[in-house]
Protein backbone atom coordinates (compact mmCIF):
# COMPACT_ATOMS: atom_id res chain seq x y z
CA UNK A 1 0.00 0.00 0.00
CA UNK A 2 2.76 2.89 0.89
CA UNK A 3 4.52 1.62 -1.83
CA UNK A 4 1.73 2.19 -4.46
CA UNK A 5 1.63 5.81 -2.99
CA UNK A 6 5.40 5.97 -2.97
CA UNK A 7 5.42 4.87 -6.57
CA UNK A 8 2.01 7.46 -7.82
CA UNK A 9 4.58 10.53 -6.05
CA UNK A 10 7.58 9.94 -7.96
CA UNK A 11 5.78 9.67 -10.93
CA UNK A 12 3.81 12.58 -10.91
CA UNK A 13 6.96 14.40 -9.84
CA UNK A 14 8.62 13.30 -12.91
CA UNK A 15 5.95 14.62 -15.20
CA UNK A 16 6.53 17.85 -13.21
CA UNK A 17 9.92 18.27 -14.09
CA UNK A 18 9.56 17.21 -17.35
CA UNK A 19 7.34 20.02 -18.22
CA UNK A 20 9.96 22.23 -16.89
CA UNK A 21 12.27 20.86 -19.38
CA UNK A 22 10.13 21.44 -21.77
CA UNK A 23 10.09 25.05 -20.96
CA UNK A 24 14.12 25.10 -20.80
CA UNK A 25 13.88 23.38 -24.38
CA UNK A 26 11.12 26.31 -25.99
CA UNK A 27 12.96 28.76 -24.20
CA UNK A 28 15.95 30.18 -26.08
CA UNK A 29 19.20 32.04 -24.82
CA UNK A 30 18.07 34.91 -26.55
CA UNK A 31 14.51 35.00 -24.20
CA UNK A 32 16.72 34.99 -21.02
CA UNK A 33 19.81 36.90 -21.77
CA UNK A 34 20.95 39.89 -20.57
CA UNK A 35 21.93 42.14 -23.68
CA UNK A 36 23.68 45.32 -21.74
CA UNK A 37 27.00 43.59 -21.46
CA UNK A 38 30.05 45.18 -20.44
CA UNK A 39 33.41 45.20 -22.59
CA UNK A 40 36.30 46.16 -23.06
CA UNK A 41 38.59 46.80 -26.28
CA UNK A 42 42.07 45.00 -26.76
CA UNK A 43 43.74 47.93 -26.46
CA UNK A 44 42.17 48.64 -22.59
CA UNK A 45 44.73 48.11 -19.72
CA UNK A 46 44.44 45.42 -17.17
CA UNK A 47 44.38 48.49 -14.77
CA UNK A 48 41.58 49.81 -17.10
CA UNK A 49 39.73 46.29 -17.32
CA UNK A 50 39.78 45.89 -13.29
CA UNK A 51 38.41 49.03 -12.77
CA UNK A 52 35.46 47.76 -15.34
CA UNK A 53 35.42 44.61 -13.29
CA UNK A 54 35.10 46.50 -9.68
CA UNK A 55 32.81 48.67 -10.58
CA UNK A 56 30.06 46.66 -11.93
CA UNK A 57 31.02 43.85 -9.67
CA UNK A 58 31.71 40.98 -12.63
CA UNK A 59 33.82 38.50 -12.19
CA UNK A 60 34.68 38.48 -16.02
CA UNK A 61 34.45 40.61 -18.93
CA UNK A 62 34.52 39.60 -22.29
CA UNK A 63 36.88 41.89 -24.86
CA UNK A 64 35.44 43.13 -28.01
CA UNK A 65 36.91 44.42 -31.36
CA UNK A 66 34.13 46.00 -33.35
CA UNK A 67 31.95 43.95 -31.54
CA UNK A 68 33.05 41.25 -32.50
CA UNK A 69 34.10 38.79 -29.27
CA UNK A 70 38.06 38.20 -29.18
CA UNK A 71 38.72 36.88 -25.71
CA UNK A 72 37.97 37.39 -22.07
CA UNK A 73 39.74 38.38 -19.22
CA UNK A 74 38.40 36.58 -15.78
CA UNK A 75 39.23 37.67 -12.36
CA UNK A 76 42.34 35.29 -11.98
CA UNK A 77 44.18 36.76 -14.88
CA UNK A 78 44.05 40.19 -13.11
CA UNK A 79 45.21 38.55 -10.59
CA UNK A 80 47.91 36.88 -12.33
CA UNK A 81 48.51 40.29 -13.59
CA UNK A 82 49.33 42.19 -10.11
CA UNK A 83 51.43 38.91 -9.09
CA UNK A 84 53.71 40.00 -11.57
CA UNK A 85 53.43 43.38 -12.12
CA UNK A 86 51.94 43.31 -15.52
CA UNK A 87 49.15 45.80 -14.97
CA UNK A 88 50.08 48.14 -17.39
CA UNK A 89 49.71 45.03 -20.05
CA UNK A 90 46.97 45.38 -22.80
CA UNK A 91 43.70 42.91 -22.52
CA UNK A 92 45.08 41.22 -25.95
CA UNK A 93 48.38 40.25 -24.51
CA UNK A 94 46.71 38.44 -21.46
CA UNK A 95 42.99 37.35 -22.43
CA UNK A 96 42.19 33.90 -22.96
CA UNK A 97 41.22 33.75 -26.72
CA UNK A 98 39.41 30.15 -26.71
CA UNK A 99 36.38 31.65 -25.04
CA UNK A 100 33.39 29.20 -24.40
CA UNK A 101 30.46 30.47 -25.75
CA UNK A 102 27.25 29.94 -26.28
CA UNK A 103 25.11 30.39 -29.25
CA UNK A 104 21.65 33.01 -29.23
CA UNK A 105 19.27 30.71 -30.77
CA UNK A 106 20.15 28.08 -28.89
CA UNK A 107 17.86 26.38 -26.19
CA UNK A 108 18.31 27.39 -22.51
CA UNK A 109 18.49 23.86 -22.09
CA UNK A 110 21.36 23.51 -23.65
CA UNK A 111 23.10 26.28 -22.26
CA UNK A 112 22.77 25.33 -18.98
CA UNK A 113 24.32 21.93 -20.09
CA UNK A 114 27.09 23.88 -21.72
CA UNK A 115 27.71 25.72 -18.20
CA UNK A 116 27.66 22.60 -16.64
CA UNK A 117 30.86 20.89 -18.85
CA UNK A 118 33.03 24.12 -18.55
CA UNK A 119 32.30 25.12 -14.95
CA UNK A 120 31.26 28.44 -15.89
CA UNK A 121 28.32 30.09 -14.34
CA UNK A 122 28.49 32.65 -16.88
CA UNK A 123 28.84 32.56 -20.58
CA UNK A 124 29.06 35.09 -23.41
CA UNK A 125 26.56 35.10 -26.25
CA UNK A 126 27.35 34.77 -29.63
CA UNK A 127 24.87 35.23 -32.80
CA UNK A 128 25.57 33.60 -35.94
CA UNK A 129 28.14 36.00 -37.12
CA UNK A 130 30.20 35.60 -33.86
CA UNK A 131 28.91 39.31 -32.68
CA UNK A 132 28.63 39.45 -29.00
CA UNK A 133 25.45 40.32 -27.98
CA UNK A 134 24.29 38.91 -24.58
CA UNK A 135 25.77 37.53 -21.45
CA UNK A 136 23.71 34.27 -20.03
CA UNK A 137 24.14 33.30 -16.36
CA UNK A 138 21.87 30.33 -14.33
CA UNK A 139 20.42 32.96 -12.56
CA UNK A 140 18.88 34.77 -15.83
CA UNK A 141 17.38 31.42 -16.23
CA UNK A 142 16.00 31.04 -12.70
CA UNK A 143 14.75 34.49 -13.08
CA UNK A 144 13.14 33.79 -16.53
CA UNK A 145 11.38 30.33 -14.93
CA UNK A 146 10.20 32.47 -12.15
CA UNK A 147 8.76 34.98 -14.06
CA UNK A 148 6.79 32.75 -16.87
CA UNK A 149 5.01 31.02 -13.26
CA UNK A 150 3.84 34.32 -11.92
CA UNK A 151 2.80 35.50 -15.38
CA UNK A 152 0.46 32.22 -15.41
CA UNK A 153 -1.20 33.39 -11.94
CA UNK A 154 -1.58 36.90 -12.79
CA UNK A 155 -2.97 35.71 -16.48
CA UNK A 156 -5.01 33.14 -14.27
CA UNK A 157 -5.91 35.97 -12.06
CA UNK A 158 -7.22 38.69 -14.29
CA UNK A 159 -9.75 36.03 -16.29
CA UNK A 160 -11.07 35.20 -12.84
CA UNK A 161 -11.90 39.20 -12.29
CA UNK A 162 -13.12 39.35 -15.67
CA UNK A 163 -16.34 36.59 -14.56
CA UNK A 164 -17.52 39.24 -12.53
CA UNK A 165 -18.20 41.85 -15.33
CA UNK A 166 -19.70 39.21 -17.77
CA UNK A 167 -22.43 41.09 -19.04
CA UNK A 168 -25.59 39.38 -20.68
CA UNK A 169 -26.39 38.75 -23.93
CA UNK A 170 -29.14 41.13 -25.56
CA UNK A 171 -32.26 40.29 -24.31
CA UNK A 172 -34.93 39.25 -27.05
CA UNK A 173 -38.61 38.12 -25.98
CA UNK A 174 -37.44 36.78 -22.57
CA UNK A 175 -37.06 39.04 -19.43
CA UNK A 176 -34.12 37.61 -17.80
CA UNK A 177 -30.60 38.80 -18.44
CA UNK A 178 -29.39 35.40 -20.66
CA UNK A 179 -25.97 34.41 -20.44
CA UNK A 180 -24.00 31.82 -23.29
CA UNK A 181 -21.12 29.69 -23.12
CA UNK A 182 -19.56 27.73 -25.67
CA UNK A 183 -18.32 24.93 -23.83
CA UNK A 184 -15.68 22.62 -25.53
CA UNK A 185 -14.73 19.15 -25.10
CA UNK A 186 -11.37 18.33 -22.98
CA UNK A 187 -11.31 21.73 -22.47
CA UNK A 188 -10.92 21.70 -18.76
CA UNK A 189 -8.56 24.71 -18.31
CA UNK A 190 -12.03 26.35 -18.63
CA UNK A 191 -14.14 23.94 -16.83
CA UNK A 192 -16.57 25.77 -14.70
CA UNK A 193 -16.59 29.63 -16.34
CA UNK A 194 -20.30 29.31 -16.49
CA UNK A 195 -20.89 28.02 -12.97
CA UNK A 196 -18.45 30.79 -11.68
CA UNK A 197 -19.58 33.44 -14.20
CA UNK A 198 -23.44 32.89 -12.99
CA UNK A 199 -22.14 32.38 -9.71
CA UNK A 200 -20.88 36.09 -9.66
CA UNK A 201 -24.21 37.28 -11.06
CA UNK A 202 -26.54 35.84 -8.46
CA UNK A 203 -24.26 37.59 -5.53
CA UNK A 204 -24.06 40.29 -6.78
CA UNK A 205 -28.48 40.33 -6.67
CA UNK A 206 -27.83 38.92 -3.09
CA UNK A 207 -29.13 35.68 -3.69
CA UNK A 208 -28.78 33.13 -0.87
CA UNK A 209 -25.15 31.30 -0.83
CA UNK A 210 -27.17 27.79 -0.05
CA UNK A 211 -29.14 28.52 -3.35
CA UNK A 212 -25.86 29.92 -5.31
CA UNK A 213 -24.27 26.70 -4.41
CA UNK A 214 -26.74 24.08 -5.62
CA UNK A 215 -26.90 26.44 -9.35
CA UNK A 216 -23.39 26.53 -9.03
CA UNK A 217 -22.80 22.63 -8.70
CA UNK A 218 -25.29 21.74 -11.03
CA UNK A 219 -24.21 23.78 -13.58
CA UNK A 220 -20.45 22.52 -12.88
CA UNK A 221 -21.16 19.05 -13.61
CA UNK A 222 -23.69 19.81 -16.61
CA UNK A 223 -20.21 21.45 -17.89
CA UNK A 224 -17.75 18.66 -17.00
CA UNK A 225 -20.53 16.60 -18.87
CA UNK A 226 -20.11 18.40 -22.09
CA UNK A 227 -15.98 18.73 -21.74
CA UNK A 228 -15.49 14.95 -20.68
CA UNK A 229 -18.55 13.33 -22.58
CA UNK A 230 -19.53 15.10 -25.37
CA UNK A 231 -18.06 16.35 -29.08
CA UNK A 232 -18.57 20.22 -27.51
CA UNK A 233 -21.55 22.23 -26.60
CA UNK A 234 -23.17 25.34 -25.38
CA UNK A 235 -24.73 26.21 -21.94
CA UNK A 236 -27.38 28.87 -21.71
CA UNK A 237 -28.32 30.73 -18.53
CA UNK A 238 -31.27 32.94 -17.72
CA UNK A 239 -31.43 34.98 -15.21
CA UNK A 240 -34.52 36.05 -13.69
CA UNK A 241 -35.46 38.23 -10.84
CA UNK A 242 -36.76 35.02 -8.75
CA UNK A 243 -35.42 32.44 -11.23
CA UNK A 244 -32.34 30.38 -12.50
CA UNK A 245 -33.06 28.42 -15.91
CA UNK A 246 -30.14 26.77 -17.64
CA UNK A 247 -30.13 24.77 -20.85
CA UNK A 248 -27.27 22.65 -22.13
CA UNK A 249 -27.11 21.48 -25.59
CA UNK A 250 -24.30 19.72 -27.14
CA UNK A 251 -23.14 17.87 -30.47
CA UNK A 252 -23.67 14.44 -29.51
CA UNK A 253 -22.80 11.69 -29.16
CA UNK A 254 -25.40 10.97 -27.17
CA UNK A 255 -26.61 9.02 -24.33
CA UNK A 256 -28.03 5.60 -25.69
CA UNK A 257 -29.55 4.72 -22.20
CA UNK A 258 -30.43 7.51 -20.65
CA UNK A 259 -32.18 6.04 -17.46
CA UNK A 260 -29.01 3.84 -16.85
CA UNK A 261 -26.93 7.36 -17.13
CA UNK A 262 -29.43 8.93 -14.71
CA UNK A 263 -27.91 6.32 -12.08
CA UNK A 264 -25.57 6.89 -9.44
CA UNK A 265 -22.41 5.00 -9.94
CA UNK A 266 -22.95 4.68 -13.45
CA UNK A 267 -19.89 5.96 -15.74
CA UNK A 268 -18.59 5.74 -19.16
CA UNK A 269 -15.60 8.26 -18.41
CA UNK A 270 -12.27 8.12 -19.66
CA UNK A 271 -9.10 7.48 -17.70
CA UNK A 272 -8.03 11.16 -18.49
CA UNK A 273 -11.42 12.47 -16.67
CA UNK A 274 -10.91 9.72 -13.94
CA UNK A 275 -7.54 11.15 -12.86
CA UNK A 276 -8.71 14.80 -12.81
CA UNK A 277 -11.52 14.04 -10.36
CA UNK A 278 -13.97 13.67 -11.93
CA UNK A 279 -16.20 10.09 -13.85
CA UNK A 280 -17.58 8.82 -10.70
CA UNK A 281 -20.88 8.56 -12.08
CA UNK A 282 -22.67 11.31 -9.38
CA UNK A 283 -22.95 14.21 -11.93
CA UNK A 284 -26.66 13.65 -13.39
CA UNK A 285 -27.93 12.49 -10.08
CA UNK A 286 -26.27 15.17 -8.40
CA UNK A 287 -27.52 17.69 -10.56
CA UNK A 288 -31.17 15.95 -9.90
CA UNK A 289 -30.60 16.69 -6.86
CA UNK A 290 -29.71 19.97 -6.82
CA UNK A 291 -32.56 21.67 -8.63
CA UNK A 292 -36.02 22.45 -8.45
CA UNK A 293 -37.17 20.52 -12.17
CA UNK A 294 -34.96 18.96 -14.42
CA UNK A 295 -35.00 17.12 -17.52
CA UNK A 296 -32.98 15.98 -20.22
CA UNK A 297 -33.43 14.87 -23.27
CA UNK A 298 -30.78 12.23 -25.26
CA UNK A 299 -30.52 9.24 -27.48
CA UNK A 300 -27.58 7.76 -29.16
CA UNK A 301 -26.36 9.52 -32.11
CA UNK A 302 -27.57 12.49 -31.21
CA UNK A 303 -27.38 15.98 -29.38
CA UNK A 304 -27.79 15.46 -25.17
CA UNK A 305 -30.14 18.26 -24.02
CA UNK A 306 -30.83 19.16 -20.30
CA UNK A 307 -32.53 21.78 -19.04
CA UNK A 308 -33.25 22.84 -15.37
CA UNK A 309 -34.18 25.50 -13.41
CA UNK A 310 -33.62 26.40 -9.82
CA UNK A 311 -35.92 29.14 -8.00
CA UNK A 312 -34.48 31.40 -5.39
CA UNK A 313 -37.38 31.54 -2.54
CA UNK A 314 -36.51 29.85 0.46
CA UNK B 1 -10.43 25.63 14.73
CA UNK B 2 -9.03 28.14 12.44
CA UNK B 3 -6.93 27.22 9.40
CA UNK B 4 -3.86 28.72 11.59
CA UNK B 5 -4.56 25.82 14.02
CA UNK B 6 -4.78 23.16 11.11
CA UNK B 7 -1.91 24.18 9.97
CA UNK B 8 0.17 23.98 13.04
CA UNK B 9 -1.34 20.53 13.54
CA UNK B 10 -0.58 18.79 10.54
CA UNK B 11 2.49 21.14 10.01
CA UNK B 12 1.57 22.53 6.61
CA UNK B 13 2.93 25.42 4.88
CA UNK B 14 0.80 28.46 3.55
CA UNK B 15 0.36 28.23 -0.55
CA UNK B 16 -1.77 31.91 -0.65
CA UNK B 17 -4.12 33.53 1.23
CA UNK B 18 -2.15 34.79 4.16
CA UNK B 19 -4.72 37.09 5.00
CA UNK B 20 -7.63 34.59 5.63
CA UNK B 21 -5.95 31.98 7.77
CA UNK B 22 -8.38 32.66 10.95
CA UNK B 23 -11.74 31.49 9.40
CA UNK B 24 -12.96 29.41 11.36
CA UNK B 25 -13.28 25.63 9.64
CA UNK B 26 -16.78 23.20 10.83
CA UNK B 27 -15.93 20.13 8.62
CA UNK B 28 -13.60 18.79 6.58
CA UNK B 29 -14.25 17.33 3.21
CA UNK B 30 -11.21 14.86 2.34
CA UNK B 31 -11.21 13.27 -1.20
CA UNK B 32 -9.06 12.84 -4.74
CA UNK B 33 -12.85 12.35 -6.43
CA UNK B 34 -14.43 15.98 -7.50
CA UNK B 35 -18.06 14.88 -7.63
CA UNK B 36 -17.97 13.33 -4.09
CA UNK B 37 -16.59 16.90 -3.15
CA UNK B 38 -19.28 18.20 -5.45
CA UNK B 39 -22.13 15.79 -3.62
CA UNK B 40 -21.51 16.81 -0.20
CA UNK B 41 -23.87 18.75 2.42
CA UNK B 42 -21.25 19.90 4.69
CA UNK B 43 -21.14 23.54 5.28
CA UNK B 44 -17.96 25.80 6.49
CA UNK B 45 -15.29 22.72 5.23
CA UNK B 46 -11.91 22.47 4.07
CA UNK B 47 -11.26 20.10 1.24
CA UNK B 48 -8.50 18.04 1.81
CA UNK B 49 -6.67 16.62 -1.67
CA UNK B 50 -3.55 15.20 -3.34
CA UNK B 51 -5.11 16.46 -6.98
CA UNK B 52 -3.34 19.92 -7.70
CA UNK B 53 -5.28 20.52 -10.60
CA UNK B 54 -7.23 24.09 -11.03
CA UNK B 55 -10.77 22.41 -10.96
CA UNK B 56 -9.58 21.47 -7.58
CA UNK B 57 -10.06 25.51 -7.06
CA UNK B 58 -12.77 25.74 -8.97
CA UNK B 59 -14.35 23.18 -7.27
CA UNK B 60 -13.36 24.93 -3.65
CA UNK B 61 -15.01 28.24 -5.14
CA UNK B 62 -18.03 27.07 -6.38
CA UNK B 63 -18.80 25.04 -3.08
CA UNK B 64 -18.24 28.18 -0.92
CA UNK B 65 -15.17 25.81 0.73
CA UNK B 66 -13.49 27.91 3.08
CA UNK B 67 -9.59 26.72 2.07
CA UNK B 68 -8.10 23.56 0.29
CA UNK B 69 -5.08 21.42 1.80
CA UNK B 70 -2.99 19.07 -0.78
CA UNK B 71 -1.28 16.18 0.55
CA UNK B 72 1.46 14.25 -0.21
CA UNK B 73 3.56 17.09 -1.32
CA UNK B 74 1.74 18.21 -3.92
CA UNK B 75 1.61 21.96 -5.05
CA UNK B 76 -1.09 23.51 -6.71
CA UNK B 77 -0.28 24.56 -10.45
CA UNK B 78 0.29 27.81 -10.91
CA UNK B 79 -3.03 28.73 -12.75
CA UNK B 80 -4.98 27.45 -9.61
CA UNK B 81 -2.80 29.67 -7.63
CA UNK B 82 -4.24 32.57 -9.32
CA UNK B 83 -7.60 31.33 -9.56
CA UNK B 84 -7.34 31.08 -5.32
CA UNK B 85 -5.87 34.80 -5.11
CA UNK B 86 -9.32 35.74 -6.44
CA UNK B 87 -11.90 34.04 -5.18
CA UNK B 88 -10.24 33.91 -1.29
CA UNK B 89 -9.64 30.43 -1.24
CA UNK B 90 -6.74 29.99 1.22
CA UNK B 91 -3.94 27.05 0.20
CA UNK B 92 -1.89 25.22 2.34
CA UNK B 93 0.33 21.86 1.27
CA UNK B 94 1.58 19.35 3.67
CA UNK B 95 3.89 16.40 3.11
CA UNK B 96 1.33 13.36 4.59
CA UNK B 97 -0.70 11.70 2.97
CA UNK B 98 -4.62 11.87 3.04
CA UNK B 99 -4.88 9.28 5.48
CA UNK B 100 -2.35 10.43 7.59
CA UNK B 101 -3.60 13.93 7.18
CA UNK B 102 -7.17 12.66 8.59
CA UNK B 103 -6.17 10.90 11.74
CA UNK B 104 -4.10 14.11 13.16
CA UNK B 105 -7.41 16.11 12.50
CA UNK B 106 -9.69 13.46 14.11
CA UNK B 107 -11.18 14.25 17.32
CA UNK B 108 -10.77 18.37 16.61
CA UNK B 109 -14.90 18.30 16.63
CA UNK B 110 -14.35 18.37 12.69
CA UNK B 111 -16.70 15.75 12.50
CA UNK B 112 -19.66 17.01 10.69
CA UNK B 113 -22.83 15.04 9.36
N1 LIG C 1 -23.40 15.39 -22.37
C1 LIG C 1 -23.27 14.04 -22.41
N2 LIG C 1 -23.03 13.43 -23.59
C2 LIG C 1 -22.90 12.10 -23.65
N3 LIG C 1 -22.97 11.29 -22.59
C3 LIG C 1 -23.22 11.84 -21.38
C4 LIG C 1 -23.38 13.24 -21.23
N4 LIG C 1 -23.61 13.49 -19.94
C5 LIG C 1 -23.60 12.31 -19.30
N5 LIG C 1 -23.37 11.29 -20.17
C6 LIG C 1 -23.34 9.86 -19.86
O1 LIG C 1 -23.96 9.65 -18.61
C7 LIG C 1 -23.04 9.03 -17.71
C8 LIG C 1 -23.30 9.47 -16.30
O2 LIG C 1 -23.03 10.88 -16.17
P1 LIG C 1 -22.66 11.44 -14.74
O3 LIG C 1 -23.71 11.01 -13.78
O4 LIG C 1 -22.40 12.90 -14.87
O5 LIG C 1 -21.35 10.66 -14.35
P2 LIG C 1 -19.85 10.84 -14.90
O6 LIG C 1 -19.78 12.12 -15.64
O7 LIG C 1 -19.05 10.84 -13.65
O8 LIG C 1 -19.57 9.66 -15.78
C9 LIG C 1 -21.70 9.37 -18.26
O9 LIG C 1 -20.69 8.47 -17.87
C10 LIG C 1 -21.94 9.32 -19.75
O10 LIG C 1 -21.94 8.00 -20.22
MG1 LIG D 1 -20.50 13.89 -14.91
Amino acid sequence: MSDAISLGTAKTKQQDISIISELMYQLKVRDVMTKNVHTVAPENTLREVQAVMRDNKISGVPVASDGKLVGIISLDDIIRALDFGEMDSTAEDKMTREVQTVGVGVSVIKAIDEMEQCGFGRLPVIDRDHYLVGIVTHWDVVKKLIFLLQDVVLKAEARERSLADATPAPANEVEGATYEFDVCKDDFENAGIAASTVKKQLQKMEVSPAVIRRIAVAMYETEINIIIHSLGGKMTAEIFPDRVRVISKDEGPGIANVEKALTEGFSTASAKAREMGFGAGMGLPNIKRCVDDFKIESAAGESTTITFGVKFNI
Amino acid sequence: MTIRDIMEKCDAELVTGEELLDREIKAVCASDLLSDVLATEKQDFMLITGLCTPQVVRTAELMGSLGVMYVRHKYPLQEAIGMAKVHEVPLICTKDDLFETCCKLAGCGLEQF
